[in-house]
C-alpha cells in the first residue's frame, strides 16, 4: 500500500477530460480537481507549520487520505508554509504489522529510489538498525539521507491506527516495546529542531482513545488533531460544481438539486457520488455538444448515485469469460470481509495468494483485475497503467464497493458464512482433541459437508482465519467417516430386519394359502347346500303345479259329469213324451244358450287376452322408448361430463399459466386452455382463459404492453371520437392528450397542458366538440375539426364541473356540478340555461341515446329522469344514502345502467322502469361503467382497484377481472365504436410510478389470434402428458408451428 | 416611556362565568401567560385583565380609553362569538380610540396582539383588528380538517403546541414593551435588508414554521410576512411583493397539503406565494433578488394529489437562478438556510478601481527579483496584487483563492523553485473556476527555464499562456501588451 501511494504521489494517472476520478483516491497531480474540502487543508497546514506535526483524524471512508495528499500536499509543494520554502521529500508509510521495520522500508526507498532492490534491502538493514538503536533513530536516519539545503521532509503515517490493532493481535512484551519505540521514534523526531522534519498522520477517530497511553504522543495530538467533518450540502455541491468548472461543463440546475437532495447521510458519499459524476460525464461526453448542459438524461443513463456503480462493476464481470467469473469472484471474496459487527472492512492481498485461493495461474488472477482496473473503472488498485506482478497487492479501491455492488454484497455475505462454518468446525475440532467434545453428526455435519463441497476450502485460504486447516479437515472427514460408518451399520441392521420379516412373510403367505384353501371348500360346500335347498324349493314348486292341475282335473271332470247327467236326463225324457220334447227343446236351449255363453266368454277371454297383449306390447314398446331416452340421457351426461372435465381442465391449465416462469409454455397453457374452452363450448371470455391469455401476451411482449402513457397523474376520463379509434384521456395533471389506437406506435398528442386538474371529459356523438370540466368552475370547449384552436372556456357554474354529456345531436350540451345544479349550453345559439337545480350533490349524468330525457345519479342515492323538453321529473329508483355514482344508458336506451357506493351495479328496463338485475358487482364504488356498442357487455370501474367485463345478458356469469393499475382507483372505462377493445385508466398514488392507460381486447379470440402468433413451438409430449393428460390426445396447439 | 399597566387582556364578557368556579379558557390563558411573561421581566409585568377593568369602572366610574392610554400593549382573545358581541366591539373600539388608528402611533410598533382561538372568515374578523398581529390558538386536525382549540382546563397541564405559541406571545409582548420603555425606534423597514420572508405553509407543517421562524428571529432577523397575507389576488400579490423588497430570502415549506384556492386566482396561497417570488425574481425591474429556498420534507408523505403534483411540478420545472430545492429533515434544512444567511451576508468585494490587477505568485527567495519589475506593471496602468510574506508563518490559502479570483492576469515566476513549486501554482489556476471565478483570466504570464508537462494544463482552455524562460522589460512588456489587448 504505502509503495501505492508513493507511486501515487510520483506518477499518478489522469484522464484528460473527464475531470471526476471515480471510485479511486484522488491523486496529488489531481489537486487541481479536488474540491469539497476548502478550509480544512488550511487548518492542518497551521498545525503543521506551527508545531511540526499534524493528526488528522476522522470516520472510516472520510477523506483523510485525500485531504493529505490533495489537499496538503500541493500547498506545501506551493510554498505556503513560508519558513519551509517549496522543497519537500515526502515520505508515506504505514505501520502494518511491522512498524519500525515498515519504516525502515519507507526510508529506504525514498533515501534514494533508484537503487536494485538487493541494494534497498541492504540499506533497510541499516536503517531499521539505525532505527532501533534509540529513541532519537529516526532523526540520525534523516540526517543520514543527507537531505539537501532548504529540502524539508514530511513523514506522512496513514493508517496510524494499525499500530493499535498490531498491539492487540499480538500481546507480549516485543510488541508492546515496539510500539512504544515507534511512538518515541515519531515524537523525538517531531521535538527535535535541528533538521526540518514535519509528520502527519491519518487515524481512524474510534481509535482515538488508544493513544492516551502515550503521553507525549497525547500532548502532540491534543495541539495538533484536525477532526475531519462530515461534508455538508454545501460541500457536495463544491464537488460537483468545481470538477465540472475546471471542466469546462455546465450542469443543468434541477439535476443539481436532485443530486444533492439523493446523497444520503453517510460518511462515504463522497466516492460514490464521485463514481456517479464520472459515468455521468461520459455519457454526457459521448452524447452531447459540449455546450449543452449535463442533464438528468445523462445521469440517470449512467444509473444515478443508487446504482451507478454497481451497474459499472457489473458490465466488468460481464466482459469477463465464463473461467473467468468464478475467479473474480474469489477474488473479491478474498479482498473483503465482513466483520461480527456487520461492517466489511478491505483485506488487501498479493497475486500470488489471490490465485493460491481461487487454485488458479498468477496470470488468470491478472487477466481478471486488469478487467476491474481498465481505464475509467478502477474498481481495484493499483490504477490502470501501474504494472501487475505476482507480488503485486490487490485491494478494492473503496469500501462503498461492498456496500453498494449487488454481487460483491452476495459474496462478502457468501464469504461470512463460509468463515463462519469454518471457524465453527475449527473450535468443534479442538474441543475434540480436548476430550470435550464428540465429532459431528447431523444436520450440522450435512451443513459442513456441503460446505466443503461448494466452498471448496484450501490452506491458503483457510490459513487467513484459522491455522488449524488440516485438523478441521480430519475431524470433518472423521465425522464423515463415523457417520458413513454408523449408517451403514444402520443400512446392515435394516436388512437383517427384512430378511427376517420376508421369512416370516413367506410363512405367513404359506398359512393364508392353506386358509384360503379351507375358505374355498367351505364356500363349495354352502354354494352347494344352497343348490339343494333350491332344488327342494322347485320341488315343492313343482308339487304346488302338479296339485294345481290335478285340482283344474278334478274340477274339469267335475263338470263332464255334470254334463253327461244332463244328456242322460234328455234321453230319459225322450223316451217318456213328445210333450216332453218342448221340455227337451228347452233344455237342449239351455244348453245351447250355456254352450253360446261359454263361447262368448270364451271370446271374451280371447278379447280380453289380446287386449292384455296389446297392453303389454304398448308397455314393452314404452319400456324400449324410455330404455332409448335413458340412453340417449346417458350419452347426452356423458358427453356433458366429458366436457366438464374438459372445460376444467381448460380452467386448471390457465391457472397453471400463471404460476410458471417459461414463456413457451406460459403460452402453450393458454392457448390450449383457449382452444379447450372454444372447442367445448365454455364461457365466451372464459375469466381464466382471458387472464392467462393476457399474461402469456406480457410475456411475450413485455409488461405493460397494452398500457399507454403519458399522464402524470390520475386519469380522470377517457373518451372516443365519432366511430374511429382516436380517443382523448384527461387528467388531474391537467393535460388532455389526444391519442390513436390504430397507430403502430402509440404515442400521444397533448391537446392542452393545464394548470389545474381536469375533472371531466366527454366528446359529442359526431367528434367534432370535446368538452372538459375542470376545478376552476369553467368547461373548456374545443373544436376538435379546428387543429390548434384555443379552448372556448364555458362560465356559468359556481363548483367543479363534475360530468358532461353532449346531446343526441351533437348540438347541445348538458353539465353538472358541485354547486348542484345542470346547465344545458346550446351551442349553436352559444347560450346557456340552468337547466335545473338539486338538493343534493348530482354524481353523474347520462342523456338517452334518442335525446328525450336526461338521467342523473345522485348523493342521496336517487336514480332520477327528467324530460328534456318538458323537465317531467320521474324517480327512477331509491336508495336512501347510497351514492349513485355512475349511469349509463344502452346503446337503444332500452336499458340503464347504474352503480353505487356499495358496488352494487343494477340493470333497469326503460320500458317499465323497474329494476331487472342487480348484482354486488364490486367491493368499493363503482366509479364509471358502460355499455358495449353491441350492448352485450358492460364494463365497470371500481375503487376496489379493479376493472370487470360483465356479459350484459348474463351478470350470474363470473366476470373478466382486470388488475393491472396495481393500488389505485379505476376511475374510467371506455370501449372504442368497434367495440374490440375497452379502456381503462386509473388514479395515481405513487407518483413515481407510471400511470398507464389500458387497452383490452373485448374478445379473447384476437389475443389468442396474437399469441399464436408469438409462439414458437408446440406442447412436447411429456409436457402434454404432465399439464394436459395422458387419456387426452396429442393436438398441436398452433397448427402451422 | 413609564406605563400604569405594561398589559391589558381583553377578552369578551360571555367567555366568563362570573359565578362559576371553573376557570374559563380565557381566564387560564391569562394565567399562563402571566406565569411566562413574569419569567422574561425583571420587574413582575402588571397585568390589567378585562374583569378588573370591569370592576373598576363600576367601582370607580373610570375611563377605559384614559386607562388603555397608560397601558403598554394590549392582547385580545376573540373567538367568533366575541366578534358578534357588541360589549366586545365597543372594548375594541375603545382600544383602537386610545392606540390610535393605525401602527404609527408609539415609535412604530405594533402594540395589539390577537389571539385566535377558532378560524374567523374575513367577514367575521373585527375589522378594526385585521393588520393586528395574529397568533392562532387552534390547530387543524390532519384527518378531519375541522380546528381543535389548545384545550385549557384547570388543574391539567396544556400540551406543548399551547405552550410553544404562547412563549412566542410572550417573547413579542416583552420585546415590545422592552423598546417602547427604552424608546428605541425600529430602523426604517423598507431600507432595513435584514429581513426573512418565511411563506404560510400547510397547517401540517404550521409547527416547523414557527420553529424556523423563532431560530430565524433568534439570528437577528426580521421574520416577514409580520401580518396575515390577504385572502385576494391582487392585495396578497402587493403584500408578498413588499416583504421581498426587504428580504434577503424567501423560505417556502412544503407540507402534504395544497390548500384552499386563494379568490380570484387558480392557486392556492402555498402555490401562489411561491410564483409570486419566481416573478419577482425573474422580473428585470426588481434589482434586490432575494434567494428562493423551498423545503420539501424527506419523509412528507402526501395523499392529497393536487399537492403531489405540485410538488411534482416544483421539481420539474426547471429551476431558475438563484432558487434552491432542499429535501432533507428539518435540522440539515436549518442548517441548510444557517448556512446561506452567512453565505449572503459575506458580500463579495467588488473592485471599483480602474485598470486591471495582477496577481503575482514567487517564492520568498525569488522576492526581491520580481518586485523590481513591479514599477514597470504600475506605469502601464496595473494594479498588483502581491504574494505578501511579511513576518508569516504560513500563508493563508483562502486568501491565495481570493485572490485568483479577483486578479485579472497572473504572474508566475519561478526563478529557483523547484518544478513542484511551478506544478502546484498551475494548477491553483486551472482550479479556480471551480472556486466560482465567473471571468477567466486575460492571460498567464509564467516565467520559467524549464517548461512544465503537468498535465492539468490541457484544463487551461481559452486563457493565453505566455511562457518566457526569464523575466526583462521586453518580455513582461510583451506579455502586459497580451492583457491589454484581450
Amino acid at each position: 500500500m504505502t509503495e501505492n501511494l508513493n507511486r501515487h504521489i510520483k506518477t499518478g494517472t489522469l484522464s484528460i477530460t473527464n475531470p471526476f476520478p471515480g471510485l479511486r483516491p484522488f491523486t496529488m497531480e489531481e489537486s487541481h480537481l479536488f474540491f469539497g474540502r476548502e478550509g480544512q487543508s488550511e487548518i492542518v497546514l497551521e498545525f503543521l507549520a506551527k508545531n511540526h506535526f499534524a493528526a488528522v483524524t476522522g470516520a472510516s471512508g472520510s477523506g483523510k487520505s485525500s485531504l493529505i495528499y490533495c489537499g496538503l500536499i500541493p500547498t506545501l509543494y506551493g510554498g505556503f508554509i513560508a519558513h519551509a520554502g517549496s522543497c519537500w521529500k515526502i515520505i508515506a508509510v504505514r505501520p502494518g504489522n511491522s512498524p519500525i521495520e515498515n519504516l525502515a522500508e519507507a526510508l529506504a526507498v525514498n533515501e534514494q529510489p533508484d537503487l536494485l532492490h538487493d541494494d534497498q534491502q541492504f540499506r533497510k538493514q541499516i536503517l531499521l538498525s539505525v532505527l532501533r538503536r534509540s529513541s532519537f533513530g529516526l532523526v540520525d536516519a534523516i540526517r543520514q539521507m543527507k537531505i539537501q539545503e532548504n529540502e524539508n521532509i514530511l513523514l506522512i503515517i496513514d493508517q496510524f491506527e494499525e499500530l493499535f490493532r498490531f498491539k492487540e493481535s499480538r500481546k507480549d512484551s516485543t510488541t508492546f516495546n515496539e510500539t512504544e519505540a515507534y511512538i518515541k521514534l515519531l515524537v523525538n523526531a517531531i521535538r527535535q529542531k535541528g533538521y526540518p522534519i514535519y509528520v502527519v498522520l491519518t487515524m481512524r477517530s474510534d481509535f482515538i482513545g488508544e493513544c492516551s497511553q502515550f503521553q507525549e504522543l497525547t500532548k502532540l495530538i491534543n495541539k495538533s488533531n484536525f477532526l475531519i467533518p462530515q461534508m455538508t450540502r454545501d460541500d457536495f455541491r463544491e464537488a460537483v460544481m468545481g470538477p465540472l468548472a475546471v471542466g469546462g461543463a455546465e450542469i443543468d440546475s434541477q439535476l443539481l438539486h436532485h443530486i444533492l437532495n439523493s446523497i444520503e447521510d453517510k460518511t462515504d458519499q463522497l466516492p460514490v457520488l464521485q463514481h456517479a459524476m464520472m459515468r455521468t460525464w461520459e455519457f454526457w461526453a459521448h452524447n452531447n455538444d459540449p455546450a449543452v448542459p449535463i442533464k438528468m438524461r445523462d445521469y440517470e443513463a449512467a444509473g444515478r448515485v443508487e446504482n451507478a456503480l454497481s451497474m459499472h462493476a457489473n458490465e466488468a464481470y460481464e466482459e469477463l469469460t465464463e473461467d473467468g467469473k468464478p475467479i473474480c469472484k474469489s477474488i473479491f471474496r478474498c479482498l473483503t470481509e465482513k466483520g461480527t459487527d456487520n461492517k466489511g472492512t478491505r483485506h488487501p492481498a498479493t497475486v500470488r495468494y489471490l490465485a493460491e485461493i481461487a487454485k488458479v495461474p498468477d496470470t488468470s488472477v491478472i487477466e481478471v483485475v486488469e478487467r476491474f482496473r481498465a481505464k475509467g473503472r478502477s474498481f481495484l488498485t493499483p490504477v490502470e497503467g501501474t504494472p501487475i506482478d505476482s507480488e503485486t497487492v490487490i485491494d478494492i479501491s473503496h469500501e462503498s464497493l461492498m456496500r453498494i455492488w449487488d454481487k460483491l454484497k452476495t459474496w462478502v455475505d457468501e464469504e461470512f458464512s463460509s468463515v463462519q462454518m469454518y471457524l465453527r468446525l475449527a473450535e468443534a475440532a479442538s474441543q475434540f482433541q480436548l476430550g470435550k467434545t464428540g465429532l459431528w453428526r447431523p444436520p450440522d455435519l450435512h451443513l459442513a459437508l456441503n460446505w466443503k463441497k461448494t466452498q471448496n476450502p484450501t490452506l491458503a485460504w483457510a490459513k487467513k482465519y484459522n491455522p488449524a486447516f488440516e485438523k478441521v479437515m480430519v475431524f470433518l472427514d472423521s465425522s464423515e467417516k463415523k457417520y458413513t460408518q454408523e449408517e451403514q451399520n444402520k443400512v446392515r441392521i435394516q436388512r437383517l430386519e427384512l430378511n427376517r420379516t420376508r421369512k416370516f412373510a413367506l410363512y405367513m403367505m404359506s398359512a393364508a394359502v392353506v386358509l384360503a384353501m379351507l375358505v374355498v371348500f367351505a364356500l363349495t360346500q354352502r354354494k352347494n347346500a344352497i343348490k339343494q335347498s333350491m332344488l327342494a324349493e322347485q320341488q315343492r314348486e313343482e308339487a304346488i303345479y302338479q296339485k294345481t292341475i290335478a285340482d283344474s282335473l278334478r274340477k274339469e271332470a267335475e263338470g263332464k259329469a255334470s254334463m253327461a247327467e244332463v244328456r242322460s236326463i234328455i234321453a230319459q225324457l225322450n223316451a217318456d213324451s213328445a210333450d216332453k220334447q218342448k221340455a227337451i227343446a228347452f233344455l237342449q236351449s239351455k244348453v245351447s244358450e250355456q254352450e253360446r255363453k261359454l263361447a262368448e266368454q270364451q271370446a271374451e277371454e280371447a278379447r280380453k287376452r289380446s287386449a292384455t297383449f296389446q297392453a303389454e306390447k304398448e308397455l314393452a314398446e314404452q319400456t324400449a322408448n324410455t330404455a332409448r331416452q335413458a340412453a340417449e340421457l346417458s350419452d347426452r351426461e356423458s358427453m356433458l361430463a366429458s366436457q366438464k372435465r374438459m372445460l376444467s381442465i381448460s380452467q386448471a391449465m390457465a391457472a397453471k399459466a400463471l404460476q410458471v416462469d417459461d414463456k413457451d409454455l406460459i403460452g402453450l397453457l393458454a392457448m390450449q386452455a383457449y382452444i379447450f374452452n372454444r372447442d367445448y363450448e365454455g364461457q365466451v371470455n372464459q375469466p381464466d382463459v382471458y387472464i392467462a391469455l393476457y399474461a402469456a401476451l406480457c410475456a411475450f411482449n413485455g409488461m405493460n404492453y397494452n398500457g399507454l402513457s403519458g399522464h402524470e397523474g390520475a386519469i380522470r376520463s377517457l373518451a372516443f371520437v365519432g366511430n374511429t379509434n382516436i380517443f382523448y384521456s384527461s387528467g388531474s395533471d391537467g393535460k388532455i392528450l389526444r391519442w390513436d389506437l390504430s397507430a403502430s406506435t402509440k404515442s400521444s398528442r397533448t391537446l392542452i397542458d393545464n394548470n389545474f386538474i381536469n375533472r371531466s371529459m366527454s366528446i359529442s356523438k359526431n367528434g367534432r366538440w370535446l368538452a372538459c370540466g375542470t376545478t376552476t368552475t369553467g368547461i373548456q370547449l374545443f373544436n376538435l375539426n379546428q387543429t390548434n384552436a384555443l379552448p372556448t372556456n364555458l362560465e356559468g357554474h359556481k363548483g367543479w364541473v363534475e360530468t358532461l354529456e353532449f346531446t343526441y345531436d351533437s348540438k347541445g350540451l348538458f353539465s353538472s356540478s358541485t354547486d348542484n345544479t345542470i346547465i344545458y349550453w346550446d351551442l349553436i345559439a352559444s347560450s346557456h340555461t340552468e337547466f335545473l337545480k338539486t338538493e343534493n350533490k348530482i354524481r353523474s349524468l347520462a342523456v338517452s341515446p334518442v335525446g328525450r330525457y336526461i338521467v342523473v345519479g345522485t348523493d342521496d342515492g336517487k336514480v332520477i329522469r327528467w324530460g328534456i323538453d318538458n323537465k317531467d321529473k320521474t324517480i327512477l329508483f331509491q336508495a336512501d344514502g347510497n351514492k349513485i355514482y355512475i349511469v349509463a344508458f344502452n346503446t337503444n336506451g332500452s336499458k340503464i345502467a347504474f352503480g353505487d357506493k356499495n358496488g352494487y351495479l343494477r340493470i333497469m328496463d326503460t320500458r317499465t322502469n323497474t329494476v331487472t338485475r342487480t348484482v354486488l358487482a364490486h367491493t368499493a364504488p363503482i366509479m364509471d361503467l358502460e355499455f358495449s356498442p353491441n350492448d352485450r357487455q358492460i364494463a365497470t370501474a371500481s375503487m376496489d382497484k379493479s376493472v370487470k367485463l360483465w356479459d350484459a345478458n348474463n351478470l350470474n356469469y363470473k366476470p373478466v377481472i382486470l388488475k393491472p393499475h396495481g393500488d389505485n382507483f379505476v376511475l374510467s372505462v371506455a370501449f372504442s365504436p368497434d367495440g374490440r377493445y375497452v379502456l381503462s385508466s386509473a388514479d395515481q398514488k405513487d407518483l413515481s410510478r407510471t400511470n398507464y392507460i389500458y387497452y383490452w381486447p373485448t374478445n379473447e379470440d384476437s389475443m389468442a389470434e396474437l399469441l399464436c402468433s408469438k409462439l414458437e413451438r408446440n406442447f412436447t409430449p411429456r409436457e402434454w402428458e404432465s399439464y394436459v393428460g395422458q387419456d387426452i390426445e396429442y393436438q398441436k396447439t398452433c397448427s402451422n408451428k | 416611556m413609564n406605563f400604569d399597566y405594561d398589559i391589558f387582556i381583553s377578552y369578551e364578557a360571555v367567555t366568563t362565568q362570573e359565578n362559576s368556579n371553573v376557570k374559563t379558557w380565557a381566564q387560564l390563558f391569562c394565567h399562563h401567560l402571566y406565569i411566562v411573561l413574569q419569567r422574561l421581566f425583571d420587574e413582575k409585568p402588571t397585568i390589567l385583565l378585562h374583569d378588573d377593568l370591569r370592576t373598576r369602572q363600576q367601582l370607580m366610574n373610570e375611563n377605559p380609553v384614559e386607562l388603555f392610554r397608560k397601558t403598554g400593549v394590549f392582547v385580545t382573545i376573540i373567538t367568533p362569538e366575541d366578534a358578534k358581541s357588541n360589549d366586545y366591539l365597543k372594548e375594541l373600539a375603545n382600544i383602537r380610540e386610545a392606540v390610535g388608528n393605525d401602527a404609527d402611533d408609539l415609535q412604530g410598533l405594533r402594540r395589539i396582539f390577537k389571539i385566535i382561538t377558532s378560524p374567523l372568515s374575513e367577514e367575521e374578523e373585527p375589522a378594526m383588528l385585521k393588520s393586528e398581529l395574529r397568533y392562532n390558538f387552534y390547530e387543524i386536525n390532519r384527518y378531519n380538517k375541522k380546528p381543535v382549540t389548545f384545550a385549557l382546563q384547570d388543574n391539567q397541564l396544556p400540551d406543548n403546541k399551547f405552550w410553544s405559541r404562547l412563549v412566542d406571545l410572550a417573547y413579542d409582548i416583552s420585546g415590545t414593551l422592552h423598546e417602547l420603555k427604552a424608546n428605541i425606534k425600529p430602523e426604517n423597514t423598507s431600507q432595513n435588508n435584514n429581513a426573512i420572508f418565511l411563506a404560510e405553509t400547510s397547517f401540517d407543517q404550521q409547527e416547523n414554521r414557527d420553529i424556523l421562524k423563532r431560530e430565524l428571529r433568534h439570528l437577528g432577523y426580521r421574520v416577514l410576512p409580520m401580518l396575515t397575507i390577504p385572502g385576494d389576488n391582487e392585495p396578497a400579490k402587493a403584500v408578498i411583493e413588499e416583504c421581498l423588497k426587504q428580504s434577503v430570502i424567501s423560505i417556502h415549506m412544503m407540507g402534504a397539503f395544497y390548500g384552499d384556492f386563494i379568490k380570484n386566482s387558480k392557486y392556492s396561497l402555498i402555490d401562489f406565494q411561491a410564483r409570486v417570488v419566481k416573478e419577482f425574481i425573474e422580473s428585470k425591474e426588481n434589482k434586490h433578488k432575494p434567494y428562493q429556498v423551498i423545503w420539501i420534507p424527506s419523509d412528507l408523505k402526501t395523499t392529497d394529489q393536487r399537492q403531489s403534483l405540485y410538488l411534482k411540478r416544483i421539481k420539474r420545472d426547471e429551476t431558475q437562478e438563484r432558487t434552491e430545492i432542499v429535501e432533507a429533515p428539518l435540522e440539515v434544512f436549518k442548517t441548510i438556510i444557517n448556512n446561506k444567511l452567512n453565505e449572503i451576508s459575506t458580500v463579495p468585494e467588488v473592485s471599483t478601481e480602474a485598470g486591471y490587477s495582477l496577481y503575482l505568485l514567487y517564492e520568498k527567495p525569488e522576492e526581491k527579483k520580481l518586485l523590481e519589475y513591479v514599477p514597470l506593471m504600475q506605469s502601464r496602468g496595473f494594479r498588483i496584487i502581491n504574494t505578501s510574506y511579511d513576518g508569516k508563518e504560513y500563508l493563508s490559502i483562502t486568501e491565495h483563492i481570493k485572490k485568483l479570483k479577483k486578479a485579472d492576469a497572473v504572474i508566475i515566476y519561478k526563478g529557483n523553485s523547484t518544478m513542484e513549486w511551478l506544478n502546484s501554482k498551475i494548477r491553483d489556476l486551472v482550479k479556480v473556476p471551480g472556486f466560482g471565478k465567473e471571468k477567466p483570466f486575460k492571460a498567464i504570464g509564467i516565467f520559467s527555464p524549464q517548461k512544465t508537462t503537468d498535465k492539468s494544463l490541457l484544463f487551461l482552455r481559452n486563457v493565453t499562456v505566455i511562457w518566457n524562460e526569464e523575466i526583462n522589460n521586453a518580455s513582461l512588456h510583451h506579455f502586459l501588451d497580451q492583457i491589454i489587448k484581450k
